[in-house]
């Protein structure tokens, strides 16, 4: 049996000395997409910047392995280079500085991350308006600053646009859904679908099951409390969407207590 | 006289002022003389120099700069020079360096001229008239030291095709110099017109620059006026830029500050008229023991006005950045619409930045705003950057120039900004670290 890309084991992680995560075990294998469901304060979006490296955010307990390495012990820019991509939530913006600057020092961070030359000025220009036009992005938005005046829409396309680009291992999307009409949500997950790949694995970070329906997943995961609870195919996301989270809840402090 | 701080170099100045009394000059040197002597040097007490001590230019003994002959060579001057057309006037110590001028051609009516070329009585209604010299010590002296400027008049709707690049240059190296540059711009209805300067100091010593520009807009006209401050480390510069509309036309001014250990810009506009429009940028990088200062005045003295003021300041090291805007609104000026911006990035513990915004509105029906940040780098920003890869010096390196270049986009002349990006860039590699 080959290794799996990512390998998270009993996963403990604070924030300001509160204990959010604790204990994940999560196996994602090269070309599936797991998505990870959960309500709000289940410790979602804590999970995928502690993947991400957010310094905020510390990890007392486990270990995560990706690609057989100790990810724990890379900085954040050096898991971006090793293939780690994660969509935010919330872009920030970063005035003065054009996405298309941006994308080229950190496709060209990559790059030398890797042992290749840095792209010219052509062939980046050509790849970025190849990729523009993949998540239906206007062209003219990367002259502007990053994110800067962006709409909630265009933010969150923004972010799969930097992921096309930068071609990562894993994907990990934190909400990319939220804040999305629907035609916004279609361009998005027709992004992430025209990605996916034998080589390439997708966290999908969601509320609610919608985003589902167009980012169909291998494996469906349920955080509760900073543990995962259930784990089930694509089906248990409808079932989620029925019958919300307390069911789960309920048979999770069973499983406890018994 | 009334101050303790006054100098050895006053008596000096005195003399240069009084000479030449026949020339075309004298009648204003001898006003700028009376008034530089009446108020003397400004004092920490002075509210409006609280943060900008000038002891140190007080205690100077300076020598009028066209008093000590100078030349530059192209490699000093290089950097303050930028590609493509341009009418260029360079002046170094107050000489006109003739063979580095050359001024293209003209549209009919229009001047681009040195002040000791043309009769200045031809422009006698705004030489001297803009810039107050009430309040302002270091008008007053620039007005005493005058001997030659800058005039550039675009007459009614006609257009100046290239912009005018006016490059001072003060030498002083074995004693300190006091320079005092002056540019006359005036925009008749409808004209347009884009004004550059750059200002270089070089030499070891403590030279002084009193630049004063003064700018008057008549109806629909439109001047960009850019400045680029390329002092020498020892080099000192206060500088006036003096703003008049008398028809409502338009004015943005950009001042990048890259040098000097202690800059002080000072803007002052007074829209005289109804729906007059200013805007007035300004950044600068101040490392090492620097004092910036950024003092603005802008009067709404009618209604329908808008004037922006977005300043920024990059400090390192001990560096003092300060800034003080004030807004005054009188009680006709309804419907004033003002904006004032100051945002300071601190790269050190040890740097400091003083803001002061200062909003005096005698109207009821406008809308004033200001805002001000002082703070170092965003860390949300920080590590969006390297989530992608960028690694924390550069990213930190990336968000210096991000801060630094929403500033530069401002700049009016785009061969100048083109001519800036990998100066800043240079000059940024060396903060921070």
């Amino acid at each position: 049996m080959k290794n799996p890309m990512l390998d998270i084991r009993n996963l403990h992680a604070s924030v300001d000395g509160t204990e959010i995560l604790k204990g994940v075990n999560l196996t994602v294998n090269a070309g599936e997409v797991h998505s990870i469901m959960g309500p709000n304060g289940s410790g979602k979006s804590t999970l995928a910047r502690v993947l991400a490296g957010e310094e905020a955010y510390e990890v007392t307990a486990g270990e995560i392995i990706f690609k057989g390495r100790d990810l724990l012990e890379l900085e954040a820019h050096e898991r971006a280079c090793e293939g780690i991509f994660m969509a935010f939530q919330y872009p920030v913006e970063i005035p003065g500085v054009s996405t298309k600057y941006f994308l080229k020092a950190a496709l060209n961070a990559h790059r030398k991350h890797r042992g290749q030359p840095e792209l010219d000025a052509y062939d980046f220009l050509a790849l970025v308006k190849e990729m523009a036009a993949f998540v239906e992005l206007d062209p003219a938005l990367l002259d502007r600053a990053v994110n800067e005046g962006f709409s909630g829409g265009e933010k969150k396309r923004a972010e799969i646009f930097q992921m096309a680009i930068l071609e990562p291992a894993l994907g990990v999307l934190d909400e990319t859904d939220s804040g999305l009409d629907i035609d916004a949500l279609r361009i998005v997950a027709d992004g992430v679908n025209k990605l996916r790949g034998p080589d390439r694995a997708f966290v999908v970070i969601t509320h609610y099951q919608r985003l589902l329906s167009y980012i169909v997943p291998d494996v469906v995961h349920v955080l509760l409390d900073g543990r995962i609870v259930k784990t089930g195919g694509k089906e248990l996301a409808l079932e989620l969407e029925d019958k919300g989270y307390a069911w789960i809840d309920k048979d999770a402090r069973a499983a406890a207590s018994a | 006289m009334s101050t303790d701080l006054m100098t050895d170099s006053v008596p000096t100045i005195a003399t240069f002022s009084r000479r030449d009394a026949s020339g075309p000059l004298h009648d204003l040197r001898r006003e700028g003389l009376d008034r530089f002597e009446a108020l003397g040097f400004p004092t920490a007490r002075n509210e409006a120099w609280t943060y900008t001590n000038v002891k140190s230019i007080a205690k100077t003994e300076f020598t009028p700069a066209s008093l000590a002959p100078a030349t530059i060579d192209d490699e000093r001057l290089e950097p303050a020079l930028f590609d493509g057309p341009a009418h260029r006037i360079v002046i170094v110590n107050g000489v006109v360096d003739a063979a580095r001028t050359s001024i293209g051609p003209l549209p009919p009516g229009a001047i681009v001229a040195p002040l000791s070329s043309i009769d200045p009585s031809t422009v006698s209604a705004h030489l001297g008239r803009i810039a107050s010299l009430d309040e302002a010590p270091f008008v007053a002296m620039n007005t005493a030291l005058l001997t030659e400027g800058v005039v550039v008049r675009v007459p009614r709707d006609a257009k100046i095709e290239h912009p005018v690049h006016v490059v001072h240059v003060t030498v002083g190296d074995a004693s300190p110099v006091v320079n005092a540059p002056r540019t006359l711009v005036i925009a008749e209805r409808g004209g347009i017109v884009s004004v550059v300067e750059s200002f270089i100091s070089i030499g070891a010593a403590a030279n002084l620059t009193t630049a004063v520009t003064e700018v008057v807009v008549d109806d629909g006209a439109s001047v960009r006026h850019d400045r680029v401050q390329m002092d020498a480390p020892t080099g000192r510069h206060i500088s006036t830029v003096a703003v008049r509309e008398i028809g409502p036309g338009t004015v943005t001014s950009t001042t990048i500050t890259l040098g000097g250990a202690l800059v002080r810009n000072h803007y002052r506009a007074d829209l005289d008229t109804p729906g007059a429009d200013c805007t007035f940028n300004g950044l600068a990088v101040a490392s090492g023991t620097s004092t910036v200062d950024h003092t603005l005045r802008i009067n709404h003295n009618q209604p329908h006005g808008s004037s922006w003021q977005f300043f920024k300041n990059i400090l390192d090291d001990a560096a003092t950045g300060s800034f003080c805007g004030r807004i005054y609104v009188a009680e006709d000026a309804q419907k004033t619409d003002a904006k004032q911006t100051n945002k300071n990035m601190i790269l050190s513990g040890t740097a400091h930045a003083y803001t002061r915004p200062q909003l005096e509105i005698f109207a009821d029906d406008v809308k004033c705003t200001h805002g001000a940040t002082i703070g170092r780098m965003e860390p949300s920003q920080l590590f969006y950057l390297r989530s992608r890869g960028i690694d924390p010096n550069a990213a930190r390196r990336l968000l210096i120039f991000a801060f630094a270049n929403e500033t530069l986009a401002e700049v009016g002349c785009a061969a100048l900004r083109a001519r800036l990006e990998p100066i800043l860039l240079e000059r940024l590699s060396s903060v921070g670290a």
